[in-house]
């Protein structure tokens, strides 16, 4: 008994005891490993070198067109690369060298072999780019760093890359454990089975064992969130934990290579291990009170600087959305809230003014293609507006959200800025056209009709299945949107390719609106309360005023059966009768956003409009 | 030491531009980890994949496969019944070790992931997008190799979102394919620019 505690004893201080890994070995058994994962790599692509020839999953005639478009000589070079006979040797090269790193030794030439390595992987990773993975893209970035660190002299020069290794080695556990958090699949712990059933990355047996027990199974991923969002826990408590965390990390990988099929990530993430632990050497050995440690000092001040520009860049952004553009003017509703709104055209007096609302998540530029070629091209008043949270318009309504506020909202709109007499033709994109659709009753008869454009009916989420199924996912994406620009990463926002041919201001507005928070949290409020008030909603429509314009995206009709039947309600609704068109080829933002679709959208709004009887308006100061 | 003098220490002496490379390239990396399309303005230009997407599996791990599957139309004008492309083959315990084929079953999955993210666009942006052409290019080839192709005038295909494995929960249909002729696409003759 004493025997066998001593023996635990002993076991447990050799597991806690703090590495004492230098960096010659950390640089030595990094190479040999992330040598290994190329060795696999490219036996791989040999064995499949199939898919590589004309008609196969990787045939550089196509795949050449993929992604981001290089320069001319970065063109020249992949292409050099690509052709069958190059990319053969440059795997044979490459098998090669991994199998020559394999061997003893601990010559530079091994520096210049992993820069050969890591370079190639690179140039190769457009040429497989469909179906590459994390470990492509570590062992290039391992092979890199540490080939370099052979290869320069200064030993602070060589730390700085043994740490921006350990770094990334960090990172990668952090940020794949704290994002998965986010995800619910892995909260409940049902993203371990889940990926289990499937044939690309699952294993029919290991995946009937975690649905046969599934709190083990939930067990098992919680363990995992916890290693990966604790892994630099390591470096607390002198090193003494690094043992335990990185025995652990392996163990992980060897399993995720037995369940997974990921086994290139098995010595991929293992070469990261050895620099990781030379990293965690405590500055009371030799080894880590000669080790330079700048590179820390310098990356926390790189990050804080990055935090404090998206920052800064933030609120820039958000009075620039507050302001809108140049022409907008504000309004106070009866509710509270301060709507923003802008008249895009005047026209003349005895003709309509068309009042355009948009979507969910959109502001009035979304619509600028429609409302810059109505107000140029007709005599008919156009008028724009933000809903409260969009833009400049602001929500100061108390109580709860619902879409009758957003109605009244409107209604207070057009009886403040369209002068009494002149109809109004209510336009709008999805939940915009919702919207109209509750205000017109309260408008009455100045209202001549609705265009709605690819509409919201109150009735979808319970008789169409696919816009029941997406509405998980629709509240998932904006509650996502929201907090991750509410935490100050609106810079990182793609450059948004439907405004690609608007005039520069309202391209870069539009930029602004969606790398702003704002937009956002006003998006998710209104689907609450649309959500909420869809799942109730029973019986058939109201009459509605007016004449009614329903114009059907293609792809809204071709995606989902049930949408069409729902646009003929709307049209059916109205007093004064309804017409429902199909817009060939037009996609549900593409009706407004694509110069082809948006044009003829504009014309069908103009005949619609130009069936209006003449009215006789009173002047009234700057109302349309 | 004071803050200023750390830094000022850390961005001087030997190995100071490996430090200021190293810790720019980790804040890049740090900015492409945020999940989500629209946010990915950081690795928009990385062609060569040298920002490393450390979000495995997250936030939502995948948890379906893409079924490809296709039907051929003969000269006769008759319609074969829908076949599946076997691309993934059963789990053994040597694939611990070896196991190329993943590499193909994996290329399917995201081609069908980058099929369906532009979906919603219309089948104009679909058939530009390389995934697009590559699958197709792929079966015209898989289905001259398999079937009396001579007597074959055209196919069409569909990916069907399955879960893998489990058999209870029911397969869905997320994209069908116009029909498209065998006639092989007549290829450059030489590499153009894009």
């Amino acid at each position: 008994m004493r025997r066998t505690a001593q023996a635990l004893r002993r076991l447990l201080h050799t597991a806690l005891e703090p590495p004492t890994l230098t960096r010659a070995q950390a640089l030595s058994r990094s190479e040999r490993l992330s040598a290994l994962t190329t060795l696999s790599s490219s036996l791989e692509h040999l064995a499949q070198r199939h898919q590589t020839e004309p008609g196969g999953l990787n045939d550089w005639h196509v795949l050449r067109e993929a992604g981001p478009t290089p320069g001319p000589l970065l063109r020249r070079l992949l292409d050099r690369v690509a052709e069958p006979r190059t990319t053969t040797a440059l795997h044979l090269g490459r098998a090669a060298l991994a199998t020559a790193l394999l061997a003893p030794g601990d010559g530079r030439w091994r520096g210049a072999a992993q820069l050969c390595l890591a370079t190639s992987g690179a140039l190769l990773f457009p040429r497989h780019a469909y179906g590459t993975d994390g470990s492509d893209q570590v062992t290039v970035m391992v092979q890199g760093a540490t080939g370099a660190a052979r290869l320069v002299r200064a030993e602070p020069a060589k730390d700085a890359l043994v740490w921006y290794l350990a770094a990334q080695a960090n990172l990668s556990y952090l940020v794949s454990g704290w994002v998965k958090l986010i995800g619910p699949a892995w909260r409940d712990g049902s993203a371990l089975p889940g990926v289990l059933r499937t044939r690309v990355h699952g294993h029919p047996r290991l995946w009937a064992l975690a649905r046969e027990h599934p709190r083990t199974s939930r067990l098992l991923a919680h363990s995992v969130l916890a290693l990966e969002c604790g892994f630099p826990l390591l470096y607390t408590r002198g090193g003494r934990l690094t043992r335990p965390v990185v025995s652990a990390a392996v163990l992980f990988h060897g399993a995720n290579a037995y369940a997974l099929g990921l086994n290139r990530f098995l010595t991929a993430f293992t070469s990261l291990h050895p620099l990781v632990a030379y990293t965690a050497v405590p500055k009371t050995h030799p080894v880590g009170a000669r080790r330079d440690d700048r590179f820390r000092t310098l990356a926390a001040a790189a990050l804080t600087t990055a935090t404090a520009f998206t920052a800064v860049a933030a609120v820039r952004r958000r009075a620039a959305v507050l302001a809108g553009s140049p022409g907008s003017r504000l309004l106070v509703a009866r509710s509270g809230n301060l709507l923003q709104y802008e008249h895009h055209g005047d026209g003349d007096p005895d003709q309509p003014v068309l009042v355009l609302g948009t979507g969910l998540a959109a502001t009035p530029d979304h619509l600028a293609r429609i409302s810059e070629r109505l107000a140029v091209t007709t005599r008919f008043g156009v008028l724009g507006y933000a809903r409260a949270g969009y833009n400049g318009s602001r929500r100061r309504a108390t109580g709860p959200y619902t879409l009758a506020e957003s109605a009244r909202d409107l209604v207070d709109l057009v009886e403040a800025r369209v002068c009494p007499g002149r109809p109004v033709i209510l336009v709008g994109h999805a939940l915009g056209a919702e919207v109209a659709r509750r205000a017109a009753p309260l408008l009455g008869d100045r209202v001549e009709g609705i265009v709605y454009l690819d509409p919201c009916h109150p009735a979808e989420l319970l008789r169409s299945e696919r816009k029941s199924r997406a509405a998980v996912e629709q509240t998932r994406n904006l509650t996502r949107m929201a907090w991750f620009l509410r935490l100050g990463t609106g810079a990182l926002l793609s450059p948004l390719d439907w405004a690609t041919g608007l005039p520069g201001p309202v391209r870069r507005r539009i930029h602004q609106q969606h790398a702003d928070s704002r937009m956002w949290w006003a998006a998710l409020r209104e689907w609450r309360a649309m959500e909420e008030e869809f799942q109730r909603h029973t019986g058939e429509l109201p009459p509605v005023p007016g004449r009614a314009l329903v114009i059907s995206a293609q792809v809204t009709a071709d995606g989902d059966p049930d949408q069409i039947p729902l646009h003929h309600e709307l049209a059916r609704a109205h007093r004064a009768g309804g017409e429902c068109v199909v817009l060939d080829g037009a996609a549900h933002d593409g009706m407004l956003t694509r110069p082809g679709p948006a044009r003829e959208t504009t014309r069908l709004i103009t005949e619609f409009a130009a069936a209006t009887r003449p009215a006789h308006p009173h002047p009234a100061g700057a109302r349309t | 030491m004071t803050l200023a003098r750390l830094l000022k220490d850390a961005v001087r002496g030997p190995g100071a531009g490996w430090r200021i490379a190293g810790a720019s390239a980790l804040t890049l990396t740090v900015a492409a980890q945020i999940p989500g399309e629209l946010l990915g303005r950081a690795r928009r230009r990385d062609l060569l994949a040298t920002i490393p997407n450390w979000r495995f599996f997250a936030p939502d791990p995948s948890v379906h496969d893409y079924e490809l599957v296709y039907r051929t139309l003969s000269h006769q004008g008759e319609t074969s019944g829908w076949k599946q492309v076997p691309l993934v083959r059963n789990r053994r315990a040597h694939q611990m070790l070896w196991y190329p084929e993943r590499r193909a079953g994996k290329a399917v999955f995201d081609m069908g992931t980058e099929v369906l993210r532009v979906i919603d666009q219309g089948f104009a942006t679909v058939r530009d997008q390389p995934s697009y052409r590559a699958l197709t290019n792929f079966l015209r080839r898989e289905i001259r190799q398999t079937e009396n192709h001579e007597a074959v005038k055209g196919f069409q295909f569909a990916l069907v979102r399955s879960a893998g494995y489990d058999l209870d929960e029911r397969a869905e249909w997320q994209f069908i394919s116009p029909y498209t002729s065998i006639a092989p696409v007549a290829r450059p003759t030489a590499m153009q620019g894009r």
